[in-house]
Formats: structure tokens, C-alpha cells, sequence
């Protein structure tokens, strides 16, 4: 391989010797030092290559050995060299570029964040633009202990973070903080209630009941007590742990005028382009639409290659006019609203219970429709309630 | 008890040294050139002999001042005072 390289670097040339005594040019470049390698016999003489230099030299030792040597093709780089001679952009071309090549390797050309399960990648990477490490920035001016620092006093969810720079590549490796184990609370406490109900079942695994299916309770009743007097009639004290079910009475109002106004996406679509190279940002495409009310998206594509991500991306921000609708709604229609509204309420607000029964009457006045909706959740209304103890 | 061998004394101060890998590849020093070059003969001349090598597909991989290697189908060796 490096023998390939410098016979590549000095040139040479594979040539055909015919003549009287092929041999004897053999022996005599042999005898000289002349390094000739692949020497075969050919029809009338031999072949072989030599290096360029090697070539002019073995001109009269041809003419004593009585063969004509001639040339049949030549290799490296004084060749190439040479055949570019008379253009002069080519090496100018060569050292602007390898100038440009070392003067891009001074910025760094992207940011890659490892380690950031859960938390926001645009978070850490404004945290590191405000700490002065962005797309674009000098290497040398970058001060990976201090950014370190700022960005650990910064987020408070990073244990650990460490800033390498790569290359053109700024590598931020992140370990985030671990989650506080939930840790069973064992300090005495009672079981109340956390809403008006009635019981429908008690499943105490701690402390001692003090209510009965079919019992009404009010919101801050004890459900489960955790103290106990003992035989001697002492007081013991425990940490009560239960689930109470109660069907809980909930009412709800709900309005809507008779004639209001709502905003919809329209088919009206404005695109624009944006080519960011460094941080530097060219209009690529222009659009000069412009809507009174209009929402925006932004799309970035940033250009990758080999996983290398480049400091080259493509902005496409589209704006999308939205166009205003009045709505007069019948009373089937104001219905239909209350009813998603109140699912909704009741998928969102209150998950975990169970609806048992529930009424919906709609009232219509003049300011618009009305609703009253009342529901009945079956839900566990428990609620640990602490309380201190002091020995005396 | 054994006698010790009478060794002959041999004078090798200009005889070739051929040194051969199987009948595919002869290395020979103390040359004084090539004679002959084709694929099926080569010779090559010493300070006492000329050595004749035939085969099939011979070449010289290498030649320098006094040493030269063959590597081919080497199937006759001659020495030809």
C-alpha cells in the first residue's frame, strides 16, 4: 500500500523493450539501481514499469542492450499535475477550498443531545444558547466548564451533564435527576371523607371502620380511625389505609348563548421557506398572502449525512387563515353540545369514577340555552387525614 | 566408538546460492544477469555456471545488482557449465 502511494507521488510509466537483447536491458538497469518491478517477456522483449526519473536514464543503456524502449502508458501524480498546468483555477480552486474547509472547522456545525428522556431537548438546547453554545458558534470561544455550570444551575431536573466537542459536533451528554421514590407514609392518620356521599362499600386494610355501607357522610367525616384504645385503656395509634366507595351527588350548570361566533381553519394556505446556514436565515420561496386571523406552523429539515447532522436546514413556516362562522344553535343542537361537554367532564375531571345515573334538562331564556346536569359517580371518596401525636 | 565424518572441503566463495519454495518460487543470488527471458525458460548466468530454469507461466518478480527471483511452474532445473 505505501509502496503504491509513493510510486503514486513520483510517477511512473509501464513500458515495452524490443530489440536484439532484451536481457541485457534487464541486467543493466539491475546493475545501476534502477528499480524496475513486473518486468514480463513479451513478444520480441520485455515489459515493465519504472518510476518517470528512472525512465530517462535507461535511454543509452536501451541503445547499448540494442532495444527500443517505448513508453505504453504513464501513472501518478507529476502526470496528472502536469496535465493540468495551463489551468490555473484548478489549484486555486484546491487551496480555496482546503482553506474553507479548515476556516468552517472552527464553528460548530450542530449540537447533539444525549440522554434526555423526559426532558425537553428545545429546553436543554435554549439553556445552551443563553450559556453561548449554538449552531454556529466558535470553537474557541466556547467555554465548556463555565457552560457546565450555568446549565447544571440552570435546570434543575439535570443531575449530571457534560459538554464534548467532537470535531464540528458539540456532543451534550445529560443524566437526569431520579425520580423521589413514593414511600409509603407509615405516620398514624385517619381516613375522611373528601366529598358528601353515600357509602357503597369499605375495604379497610389498616385502622378501624367507623361507617357502614348505606351511611351518608359529609365531606371531613372520619370513614377509618386510626386509634385504638387498648384494654388498658391506652391509646394506640396506627396509620389507617382504605378505600371508600360512595355514589356522590354532582351538579353542574352550563351555558351558551343563543348566537356566538367560533373560528375554523380555512382552505387558505400560505407557505414560506427558509434555508438557516449557520444561524444566518435566506428567504428561499416568498408568499406575500396575508390573513387578518391566521395560525402558524414551523417545520424544520435539517440536512444529515452519515449521522452527521449539517448546519444546513430547511424552515417551512406555513400560515393557515382561519375564517369566522356564527352559530345559532336549535335547542337539539345546544343538547348535543351539553351532553359532549359534560363527557368530556366526566372523562377528564373525574376518570376514576363510575356514572351511576345521570340527567341532563335543557332551559332555554332569552340569553340563550341553559343546562343543568346532575350525575351520580360512584368513587372512592377516601382521604388520609395526619395527625400528630405527643407522648406525655 | 564413532569415528567423526571426514567433511570434503568446499570452495563456495563464488558459487550461486539457490534457494527454492516448493518448485514455485526460486530465489537465486550471486547472479551475473539474465540470459534468457521467456515464460517457459529463463536463464540465468553465475560466476561458474548458467542455470536454466523451465516451467510454465515463469516470470522475475524482482532483479537487483546479484540477486534475482523467479516465481512461476518451475518443472526442470539445469546447470549448464
Amino acid at each position: 500500500m505505501l509502496v503504491s502511494v509513493v510510486r503514486f507521488c513520483k510517477g511512473y510509466v509501464d513500458f515495452t523493450a524490443r530489440g536484439r537483447s532484451p536481457e541485457r536491458l534487464l541486467n543493466l538497469t539491475a546493475v545501476r539501481g534502477i528499480s524496475l518491478w513486473n518486468p514480463k517477456p513479451v513478444e520480441g522483449g520485455v515489459c515493465g514499469s519504472m518510476y518517470a526519473s528512472d525512465y530517462r536514464r535507461i535511454r543509452p543503456l536501451a541503445a547499448r542492450a540494442g532495444v527500443a524502449a517505448r513508453v505504453e502508458r504513464r501513472h501518478g501524480l507529476p502526470f496528472i499535475v502536469n496535465r493540468y498546468k495551463g489551468r490555473l483555477g484548478l489549484p486555486v480552486g484546491a487551496v480555496l477550498g482546503a482553506v474553507l474547509i479548515v476556516f468552517l472547522s472552527q464553528f460548530l456545525w450542530s449540537l447533539r443531545i444525549v440522554g434526555a428522556d423526559n426532558i425537553s431537548e428545545r429546553k436543554i438546547r435554549d439553556c445552551l444558547a443563553d450559556n453561548g453554545i449554538t449552531v454556529g458558534t466558535r470553537k474557541s470561544a466556547v467555554d465548556v466548564d463555565k457552560t457546565e455550570r450555568g446549565m447544571l444551575l440552570e435546570l434543575d431536573d439535570i443531575r449530571w451533564l457534560s459538554v464534548n466537542l467532537l470535531g464540528c459536533t458539540a456532543d451534550i451528554e445529560v443524566r437526569e435527576k431520579a425520580k423521589k421514590p413514593d414511600v409509603m407514609s407509615l405516620e398514624p392518620c385517619n381516613i375522611k371523607a373528601k366529598e358528601d356521599g353515600v357509602i357503597t362499600s369499605v375495604k379497610a386494610r389498616g385502622g378501624f371502620s367507623e361507617v357502614k355501607v348505606g351511611s351518608g357522610v359529609v365531606k371531613g367525616d372520619l370513614l377509618v380511625s386510626g386509634v385504638k384504645m387498648t384494654k388498658l385503656n391506652t391509646p394506640s395509634y396506627l396509620h389507617a389505609d382504605a378505600d371508600v366507595y360512595a355514589d356522590v351527588y354532582s351538579e353542574r350548570e352550563l351555558k351558551i348563548p343563543k348566537q356566538y361566533d367560533y373560528y375554523s381553519l380555512s382552505e387558505n394556505t400560505a407557505e414560506r421557506k427558509r434555508m438557516r446556514l449557520f444561524g444566518l436565515e435566506l428567504p428561499v420561496t416568498f408568499s406575500f398572502a396575508a390573513y387578518d386571523d391566521a395560525v402558524f406552523t414551523l417545520r424544520e429539515e435539517s440536512l444529515c449525512v452519515n449521522d452527521t447532522l449539517l448546519p444546513l436546514s430547511l424552515l417551512t413556516e406555513t400560515e393557515r387563515g382561519l375564517s369566522r362562522h356564527e352559530a345559532a344553535p336549535d335547542r337539539e343542537q345546544a343538547k348535543t353540545v351539553f351532553r359532549n361537554a359534560e363527557l368530556l367532564y366526566e372523562a377528564f375531571s373525574r376518570p376514576e369514577g363510575t356514572v351511576k345515573r345521570r340527567d341532563l334538562t335543557v332551559t332555554e331564556d332569552e340569553e340563550g340555552f341553559s343546562c343543568h346536569f346532575s350525575c351520580v359517580f360512584n368513587e372512592n371518596i377516601a382521604e388520609e387525614a395526619e395527625f400528630s401525636v405527643t407522648e406525655g | 566408538m564413532k569415528r567423526p565424518t571426514a567433511r570434503i572441503p568446499l570452495d563456495l566463495g563464488t558459487a550461486p546460492l539457490i534457494e527454492m519454495i516448493g518448485n514455485r518460487s526460486v530465489s537465486v543470488e550471486g547472479s551475473t544477469g539474465i540470459l534468457l527471458y521467456e515464460t517457459t525458460n529463463i536463464k540465468i548466468g553465475t560466476n561458474r555456471m548458467v542455470l536454466s530454469f523451465e516451467g510454465r507461466g515463469l516470470g522475475v518478480r524482482c532483479v537487483s545488482g546479484s540477486c534475482v527471483e523467479i516465481t512461476g511452474y518451475v518443472t526442470k532445473i539445469e546447470f549448464v557449465s
